[in-house]
């Protein structure tokens, strides 16, 4: 049970939506929809585009109220037991409703404050150069966190520092807090906007693990340039009655809606 | 003293290789020394102050030492969302350093004006906070403060702040004009530190002329009024210390608070049980600096003391052609803290 858990594939992303969406109902906890969107991206970086040992790469959970999903890429390689996972949010866990400093060491910095994380990247990735430790900086961050002007500021500046170690991929699954995000910023074309601050971009379906995968494969032949993956996603993806519905920005299932998931998902 | 920080930092570099500054557009040849030696470890973040703060963060965690330096206001008010949360409440070992503080561009406006600083970073958990007096002052603390491996807000002057003198002279404390060695107790336990604990302070104890962070550095001694001042406006306090002296018989004692967080409690408990009147004075505004502060702990340990805070007045400062005339504006002079003096003490009647 354990290594066909943790199989890369779409079986491991169905369970792991699942267990957001039975995690979110058991631990009380909102912005399941976010998490739920970044679930194929988290499964890429951690199963095959990311080193996880030694001198390992840096993940920063830029859109840090998506905590949820990092926790659950947590537990599903292992660094995490599923007592804990389900801890979240209780007093004195070790897994909060945004990552704070008690985390586990596996979570790089702290987040819930939208638009920081670009400039802590940009921050590990030049001193990964200036130690010539080889390391690379991922960041995932929301298309709503693109509104933060802090993120321009990091975007603009990574290009100048040439760091062709940094990493931002940005989970564009249109909504934002309070509606559709081209409606409140009109973001879109966000690829090219990337590419207009010199990032090397790829666009990508979100969803689609191989098509991900042939996205980084592209973007390593960018030297010197910082790499943008814009990836379209859907909101509460998995779950036929919560995608696209922007209510499950905060709502959180009941035990009925957490069977229907597990049904759709095709999970015993 | 910017020219201090550009020389010190210079100095360190070379042995402290984890030493990384960044500078948001400003210090035009500043720091060409220091590019000299260490170009790859002085970043141009541009004029983009938030994300200067957070790719300092970056930096510290994985192992380097940064600094950041602009002018005061914009790297305290201008970032402080993400000092609060990328550099304190990580603790890390992130230097800030604000130039120019107080009304050293007064001539520039409000939008340069720093009267904000002090009361902002003393409210982060994990942040010192450290105003030095002059360049000498300024030298002995910056690599005490890397050596602390804490998060730090450094607010340090421009240029051409005199020199300033201790005349303290700690064998002669016992025997000088009066101080009679009362102690006060420490009551408040507020900040958690438990070795403040109720426990009498021996005085004169640790009373020093030295510059240590942390601690209270003793300016000059005398037994009927106490003068504490932060930053460079120490030179004023000395200056009111010898017109008090010189034409009124009054002898205070000033004491520079150069390290506002943390707060050496107890040699304050130690010096306030000898004093009727306190007199704060700080180049920031009267809410929320060390007026306030000194306020605080007053209140916090029930001491019965007059205390007077002199600071900028709770209004903008604009139309000014230089510090002086803003510090005038503000009532910041020799002659209007007498007038202060005389209005609430009987002192210089």
């Amino acid at each position: 049970m354990h290594s066909a858990k943790n199989a890369y594939g779409e079986g491991l992303v169905h369970r792991m939506a699942y267990d957001l969406v039975r995690l979110s109902q058991a631990t009380n906890t909102p912005h399941l929809a976010s998490s739920l969107s970044s679930v194929h991206l988290m499964a890429y970086l951690y199963w095959r585009e990311m080193k996880l040992q030694g001198e390992r790469d840096r993940f920063i959970l830029s859109k840090g109220h998506a905590a949820a999903v990092h926790y659950t890429v947590l537990y599903h390689r292992g660094y995490i037991s599923e007592d804990e996972l389900f801890s979240l949010g209780a007093n004195n866990s070790r897994l909060e409703e945004h990552s704070g400093v008690k985390a586990p060491p596996e979570v790089d910095t702290v987040s819930g404050s939208l638009g920081h994380g670009l400039s802590v990247g940009t921050g590990m990735a030049y001193a990964a150069k200036l130690n010539r430790s080889g390391k690379r900086c991922f960041v995932l961050m929301g298309d709503g966190e693109q509104n933060e002007g802090q993120v321009w500021e990091a975007a603009q500046h990574a290009t100048v520092l040439g760091l062709d170690n940094l990493f931002a991929i940005i989970d564009c699954n249109k909504w934002q807090g309070t509606g559709r995000s081209q409606d409140i910023t009109n973001l879109e074309p966000l690829d090219e906007r990337w590419r207009s601050f010199g990032w090397a971009v790829e666009r990508v379906d979100g969803h689609d693990l191989s098509g991900i995968e042939a996205a980084f494969d592209s973007l390593k032949n960018a030297h010197g340039q910082p790499k943008a993956i814009v990836a379209d996603t859907v909101k509460g993806w998995g779950v036929s009655f919560m995608a696209d519905d922007n209510n499950w920005h905060y709502r959180i299932p009941n035990e009925k809606e957490v069977s229907q998931a597990a049904e759709e998902l095709g999970i015993e | 003293m910017r020219n201090a920080f550009a020389r010190v930092l210079t100095e360190l570099a070379p042995k402290q290789t984890d030493l990384v500054l960044l500078y948001a557009d400003i210090g035009n040849r500043l720091f060409n020394d220091l590019k000299g030696i260490a170009p790859e470890r002085c970043i141009n973040t541009g004029i983009a102050e938030a994300h200067m703060a957070s790719m300092a963060a970056g930096l510290a965690k994985e192992g380097l030492k940064p600094l950041l330096y602009t002018i005061a206001s914009f790297t305290s008010s201008r970032n402080f969302e993400q000092i609060k949360v990328d550099v304190a409440y990580q603790n890390l070992p992130v230097t800030i350093v604000g130039t120019g503080g107080g009304l050293s561009y007064a001539n520039l406006g409000p939008t340069h004006h720093t009267f904000e600083d002090i009361a902002l970073m003393r409210s982060l958990p994990n942040m010192q906070v450290v105003c030095p007096a002059d360049a000498n002052e300024l030298t002995e603390l910056l690599p005490q403060i890397l050596a602390s491996g804490r998060p730090t807000y450094l607010r340090i002057g421009k240029k051409n702040e005199p020199a300033l003198c201790s005349t303290f002279e700690p064998n002669k404390l016992s025997k000088q004009e009066g101080l009679l060695g009362r102690v006060s107790h420490l009551k408040a336990d507020t900040d958690g530190d438990s070795e403040s604990k109720a426990e009498p302070i021996s005085f004169p104890g640790e009373a020093s002329s030295k510059v240590c962070l942390g601690a209270m550095r003793y300016m000059r001694s005398g037994a009927d009024l106490l003068v504490v001042s932060t930053g460079v406006i120490t030179g004023l306090a000395l200056d009111l210390a010898e017109v008090l002296a010189d034409k009124y018989g009054v002898q205070a004692t000033v004491v520079n608070i150069h390290t506002i967080k943390p707060f050496d409690k107890r040699g304050f408990a130690s010096l306030v049980a000898n004093f009727e009147t306190v007199l704060a004075l700080e180049e920031h505004s009267i809410v929320g600096g060390l007026g306030s502060l000194l306020a605080e702990e007053i209140v916090d340990n029930e001491w019965s003391c007059r205390l007077i805070r002199a600071g900028l007045p709770d209004v903008f400062i604009d139309q000014v052609d230089s510090r002086e005339s803003a510090l005038e504006k503000a009532g910041l002079t020799v002659d209007a803290l007498i007038e202060l003096i005389k209005r609430r003490t009987t002192l210089c009647a």
